[in-house]
Order: C-alpha cells, then sequence, then structure tokens
C-alpha cells in the first residue's frame, strides 16, 4: 500500500514533529510513505489574500510535485487540503490541463484525522493505544469545507485511557486567518482570546490541533499573556498513544 | 500605507469597549444556537436549504417576470406601485405620499429597505413625525444609532443601557428589567400607533402570484403599521418569490434561521387596501438602488439572501467588532458583500479583509449562498485594483517565485531561522518588523524548528528498511 506525505509549509518550517508523527502512523498502518522533496506550499496564503495570479503560481507546482504520486495523499492540516480540494478547481478555471490535473489530485487528497476515520477506519484501543493524561481538542475551520464534522474527537474519545475534556464554542474560529490575524491584529487578539478562555476552562493538560496556522496563533498568544498551553497535533497524540 | 478607513477605526474601538464582545455574542449566540438546535427537525436540512436556493434563485434569474406579475397582481387589488431606481427616488415617493396625504405622523415597523435609503431623517427633515415601533428599532432611534444587527438592531446593547436611554428620552423611572422596559416603550407606541395616519413597512418577501406582500414579526406591530389610513411598504426590488409554496418555503426557513424560532409570531399577508377596517391606500415602493447592477455581477446570488441574519449570528468578527463598526446598515458576511457593491470597492475593500475565512457563513445561510468565495472574489478584486497593503502584491509575487524553486525555498526556510534565532528567547518571538509586526504586537510567533521536515526526510533521517529509496 502506498501513501504520500504533503507535508505542508507550515508543519514543514513550525511544527515537523506533525509531520513526522503522520508518517510514524501511516507506516504502523502498513503504508510504504513516500514524500516528493520538491514540495514546498500549496499556495494558500495569497490565494486567501486575493493574490490569484501569485496562488496559481505555487499551486502548479504543487500540482508538477505531487501528480505522479502514489496513493492517497495526506495532510496534517484541514486548510491546505481544503486548498486542493474546494479552490484548485476555481484557480485553474482557464488551465484545463491544470484543471483536470488537479481534480485527479482533490479526489485522493485528504486530511490525517479524515483519512484515519474513513478511509482506515482505526480503532485506536485495537491497536493498544493508550494515553494517561487530559486532552482537550480544537476544531479546525476548513473542517466545515471538507465536510469533516466530529471525525477526530471520535479517534480522541476512542484512545483508552485518554481524559478528554470537550471545548466550549467548539466550533469557533480562533482568529488565526492567514492576512487577516496581521490585517486586523486586534479582532484577531479578541478571537484567540475567547478560545485561550475556553480551553483554559477546560483544565485539560494538552491541547491537540489539527492545523499548524491555529496552533501558532493560539499557543502564541496563550505565550504573550503568561498562560502557556502546551500543544501537540492529533497525529503526534495518535503516535504517541501507540507507544514505540 | 494606506490611511486606515473609518471601518477599520471602528473596529478598533469596537475592540476596545468594555463588555460589547459579551453582549454581542450573548445575542448572536443564543439565535446561532438555536437554529442550529431547531433546523434538525426539518429532517434533511439540507435539501430544504437546496430547495430554498433554488426557489430564490429562480425568483432572482427571472426578477423581470415576477415583479411585473406581483405589480400587475396588486395593482388589479387598486394598490399603487412605484418604481424607485436609487434611494433619493425612494424617499421623494414616500414624502410625495405623505404630502398629498396631509400625513403628519408616521410609524413605521422594521424595514432594512428603510434604513438603506435612510428614509427617517428625509421625512423628519420634512417636518413628520416618525416612529419606530419594533422594540430594538425604537431603542436604536432613541438613542440615535444606526440599527447593529439586521434582526436584532439593538444587540449591542446591554438591559442596562436600554434602561439609562429610557430614563434621559423618556422619562422613564422603573425597574432595569426587560419586561417593565418593554411595557414602559408599550405605552408610548400605543399613543403614537393612535394618532398616526401612515404606517410605513418592510417587505419580508413578496409572493408574484396571487399578488401578496409579506410582513412577519414577532411584537405584532407591524399589524397596527399596515392598518394606519395609509399603508406604505418600502421592498428590495429582490425579495420575491414566485409562488405561495415558495413563499411557505420561506417562511419556514426564515424563522428558523434568524431567531431559531418555528414560525415568526405574526405573519401579515397584504393582498391590497382594506377600506372596510383597514388601509384605505396601500403603496408600494420597489427599489433597485443597485440591485439590477449586482443580478447583471458575478455577486449575483447575494439577492438570494432572505435576511435571516444567520451569517452575521455565526460570524465570529461580527461578534467583536458588532454591526455599527460597517459602513452601512448592513452587517456580518452579508452586509459585506452587499456594501461592497453599494458603495464600490475602493470604499469598502477593507470589509472583506476583516475575515478569517472560517467559513461558518457558508454553512449557515439557508439560500447557501457562496459567502466566503465572494469574500475570496473580492480581495482579488481589491487587489488587482491596487486596493491591497503596500508591497503586498509584490511580497506575495517574490514569495510565490520561491516556492517554485525548492532549493531556495529551503534555504529561505533555513536563513529566516538564522536572521530570528538571536531576535527570540525560549523558543519564541516577541518583536518582528514590517507587517509580521501586527502579529508579534498581539501575540508571540514560535521560532521556525531548528531543522524542517523536508531537510531531515532527505538527511535520511527517516530512512526505513521499507523505504530503502527513501524518497
Amino acid at each position: 500500500m502506498n501513501a504520500t506525505l504533503f507535508v505542508t509549509c507550515l508543519a514543514d518550517t513550525f511544527y515537523p514533529e506533525a509531520a513526522v508523527a503522520t508518517l510514524r502512523v501511516l507506516r504502523r498502518l502498513g503504508y510504504h510513505v513516500r514524500c516528493p522533496d520538491g514540495q514546498t506550499c500549496c499556495g494558500q496564503p495569497m490565494f486567501n489574500a486575493g493574490h490569484f495570479d501569485q496562488s496559481r503560481t505555487a499551486a502548479r507546482h504543487f500540482v508538477d510535485v505531487f501528480r505522479d504520486a502514489q496513493g492517497p495523499i495526506i495532510g496534517p492540516s484541514s486548510s491546505c487540503v481544503a486548498m486542493v480540494r474546494q479552490h484548485y478547481d476555481r484557480l485553474f478555471a482557464d488551465d484545463p490541463a491544470y484543471r483536470q490535473a488537479a481534480a485527479e489530485l482533490a479526489k485522493r487528497t485528504f486530511e490525517f484525522s479524515e483519512f484515519l476515520v474513513k478511509h482506515v477506519r482505526l480503532d485506536p484501543a485495537a491497536m493498544g493505544a493508550r494515553f494517561n493524561d487530559s486532552v482537550t481538542y480544537h476544531y479546525s475551520c476548513h473542517f466545515r469545507p471538507l465536510g469533516i464534522v466530529d471525525e477526530p474527537i471520535s479517534l480522541i474519545q476512542r484512545i483508552p485511557g485518554i481524559d478528554y475534556r470537550p471545548l466550549e464554542r467548539l466550533t469557533q474560529c480562533c482568529g488565526f486567518g492567514g492576512t487577516f490575524s496581521v490585517n486586523f491584529p486586534h479582532v484577531s487578539e479578541g478571537m484567540v482570546r475567547d478560545k485561550v478562555d475556553c480551553i483554559r476552562r477546560t483544565g485539560a493538560n494538552w491541547l491537540i490541533f489539527s492545523d499548524a496556522g491555529c496552533a501558532m496563533n493560539i499557543t502564541g498568544y496563550a505565550n504573550r499573556t503568561g498562560q502557556p498551553i502546551q500543544a501537540m497535533h492529533l497525529a503526534q497524540l495518535i503516535d504517541q498513544s501507540l507507544g514505540t | 500605507m494606506a490611511p486606515k478607513s473609518d471601518f477599520y477605526s471602528n473596529t478598533v474601538e469596537a475592540t476596545r469597549k468594555e463588555g460589547l464582545a459579551q453582549k454581542l455574542y450573548n445575542a448572536t449566540y443564543r439565535q446561532h444556537s438555536g437554529r442550529e438546535a431547531i433546523t434538525p427537525e426539518l429532517g434533511d436540512i439540507n435539501s430544504f436549504r437546496d430547495q430554498l436556493a433554488e426557489v430564490r434563485t429562480h425568483a432572482v434569474r427571472n426578477l423581470d417576470r415576477c415583479l411585473a406579475a406581483l405589480a400587475d397582481n396588486l395593482m388589479a387589488r387598486g394598490v399603487q406601485v412605484h418604481w424607485a431606481k436609487d434611494a433619493e427616488e425612494a424617499r421623494q415617493i414616500v414624502l410625495h405620499v405623505a404630502r398629498v396625504n396631509r400625513v403628519s405622523s408616521i410609524v413605521k415597523s422594521k424595514s432594512m429597505a428603510t434604513e438603506e435609503i435612510e428614509l427617517n431623517p428625509a421625512l423628519q427633515a420634512d417636518g413628520l413625525e416618525v416612529t419606530e415601533t419594533d422594540l430594538g428599532e425604537y431603542i436604536i432611534q432613541l438613542a440615535g444609532q444606526r440599527p447593529g444587527h439586521i434582526v436584532a438592531p439593538a444587540c449591542h446593547l446591554s438591559t442596562q443601557d436600554i434602561a439609562d436611554i429610557f430614563r434621559e428620552k423618556i422619562g422613564y423611572d422603573g425597574p432595569v428589567e426587560p419586561t417593565a422596559l418593554t411595557m414602559a416603550a408599550r405605552a408610548v407606541l400605543r399613543e403614537k400607533f393612535r394618532r398616526a395616519e401612515m404606517g410605513v413597512s418592510g417587505v419580508n418577501f413578496a409572493v408574484a402570484d396571487p399578488g401578496l406582500l409579506a410582513v412577519c414579526t414577532n411584537e405584532g406591530n407591524a399589524r397596527y403599521a399596515t392598518s394606519r389610513r395609509i399603508h406604505l411598504a418600502v421592498m428590495g426590488m429582490e425579495r420575491i418569490v414566485a409562488d405561495l409554496a415558495g413563499g411557505a418555503l420561506v417562511m419556514k426557513m426564515l424563522a428558523k434561521y434568524s431567531t431559531g424560532q418555528r414560525i415568526t409570531q405574526y405573519t401579515n399577508l397584504i393582498a391590497g387596501p382594506c377600506p372596510s377596517d383597514g388601509a384605505q391606500q396601500v403603496h408600494l415602493v420597489i427599489l433597485d438602488n443597485g440591485r439590477s447592477r449586482i443580478l447583471a455581477s458575478r455577486y449575483w446570488r447575494i439577492l438570494t439572501c432572505i435576511r435571516c441574519g444567520a451569517c452575521v449570528n455565526a460570524c465570529p468578527v461580527f461578534r467583536h467588532v458588532g454591526g455599527q463598526s460597517y459602513p452601512g446598515c448592513y452587517s456580518g458576511p452579508v452586509g459585506t458583500i452587499l456594501l461592497s457593491q453599494f458603495l464600490g470597492l475602493r470604499k469598502t475593500a477593507d470589509l472583506a479583509k476583516a475575515c478569517s475565512l472560517c467559513n461558518y457563513c457558508a454553512e449557515a445561510c439557508p439560500t447557501k449562498m457562496p459567502l466566503p468565495e465572494y469574500i475570496l472574489s473580492l480581495r482579488d478584486e481589491a487587489a488587482r485594483e491596487g486596493l491591497a497593503r503596500t508591497g503586498e502584491a509584490t511580497a506575495m509575487s517574490v514569495w510565490a517565485d520561491v516556492l517554485r524553486r525548492p532549493r531556495i525555498y529551503r534555504l529561505g526556510q533555513k536563513m529566516m531561522r538564522w536572521v530570528l534565532r538571536p531576535l527570540s528567547r525560549n523558543g519564541w518571538l516577541s518583536w518582528m518588523p514590517g507587517p509580521p509586526g501586527n502579529w508579534t504586537r498581539v501575540k508571540d510567533l514560535p521560532l521556525p524548528a531548528t531543522r524542517s521536515f523536508i531537510r531531515r526526510w532527505r538527511s535520511g533521517e527517516f530512512n526505513h528498511p521499507e523505504n530503502a529509496d527513501g524518497r
């Protein structure tokens, strides 16, 4: 069984351990994992800022790098996967060749938890998973366009020993939003303050996340305000719970 | 850098207002969770949204025919139909109707179309007494403000705020308590209703065939307003459905999506004048005011909006900035699109930037309007018209160019860490130059990892017996 790792630029740069864990979990499941080392970024930052031409440059590179990828393409980030699945079609509206190649890639590009729940039907307990600590979970906004609802939480809840603490205002945005956080820092601050308050009220020792952008935003604000939050990617939680 | 827009400054001020975010949260979240709780009653909610989108799209796509049928059917029953191409024409029509009928006092039920054309100041300038009779609108009118939400105009005010306004404006001296405050407003409004010769209302939706105007309220005030001697309704020209089945569907969805109710308390279906015990004259003003232009644009589906406010309630940005930050009476996601079209992109480019693209509005919208896609289109237009932050387009071009050269990308990553490391403490950056400095003004930024994943992969760190090729 082949699978291809879509590392994503933020995980590559800021959270390489999330990509390492994704790789390790996929290998445990018996996948022969490849990672095209020419990959950079899907073009989401430019796209979200409205610079479609620049985004197209990056997106073309993505398609070129991944077009020969084997098996499902799995990324530890919902927003990057949503970029490929939701927006490449629009970006390549006037470029039939790339549009078709992108549509083919979109069909087999998956977010990590989505892949484990919907395709692998992973049962952590059956694999001997165990995690003896309290966690809460941050829902990524880009799960919405991907149709992901409680897949990540259902994975967490099925890990024996885990103390899962539900988060109030679960589906409310943390205030990252790419250039939004730089263009409207005061609004972004208000949003992340709400999020950090809710996380702290759970009393959980760990924040589990699915998107590096959200993690940078939440832990960055928590750190600035003197209330640091320990965070790890869902892939790291699954990997750790499965032991070495 | 371009000077900050009024909208931007308003959002800064709003985020500094003690308690505003909490008030907005309480109001919008109640409606939002009400919607999320009640819509499952419909069963397959997605199929209802598809049906509603179909009903509204059909009407908007056949607007000429629907409006002609509506006008014909209403005129056959004696309704006087007026067509207004812009706000000024609409105001003049209302003033004319008031003048020829020697009206001195007008009561209004809630109407966003009349807010859009800024009707009240024009009527008052002509010496007419105008009273808003929706409780929220009445509070806002007393306070001299603009509605802060398309459905809940006073949602940015607390009970205490309202009591303070009533004390100052109508000599209220009762307790700070909703029922008592409502009774005080009721006493004033009853008298206004009795005296008014004319009632002005909006139209929640019109039914082309058989020709009806639907006005929905929870307070019953529209019944009084529409039964004065003269009733004048102002409707945005897109607020129409072809037939009664479509109207029934809008009614079914509107209350659920706006306030989480099964149906609004009062629904008036107005067919024409009712000389025995209602309005002797009924006037309908059909307002274009830029809608034809929207219909011809890529944003045309915004005309399928039923003004339920579900997108506003779902919007996390709205919950922090409030409706009064916006440069018009519409706010939140739908307001961003409408105002950009009504006022032009140059004046409103900042509105589309004030969005984290969380996609909640798209999930909330009962007619499935592609709101985030529209916001992206506005950003695209703004970038092409040079309205983005100075240097942003150039920076993005350089970045994109780096992204298609993996070796340069990896080198850039390494250099970034090398440059930033001396500025960091314990793996965090608290200061950055340029636009990233807006981030570090309010949050720390993690330092890039010592070695990127791709670098580690290339070094063979993850080589595996099964992955002998390492790639």
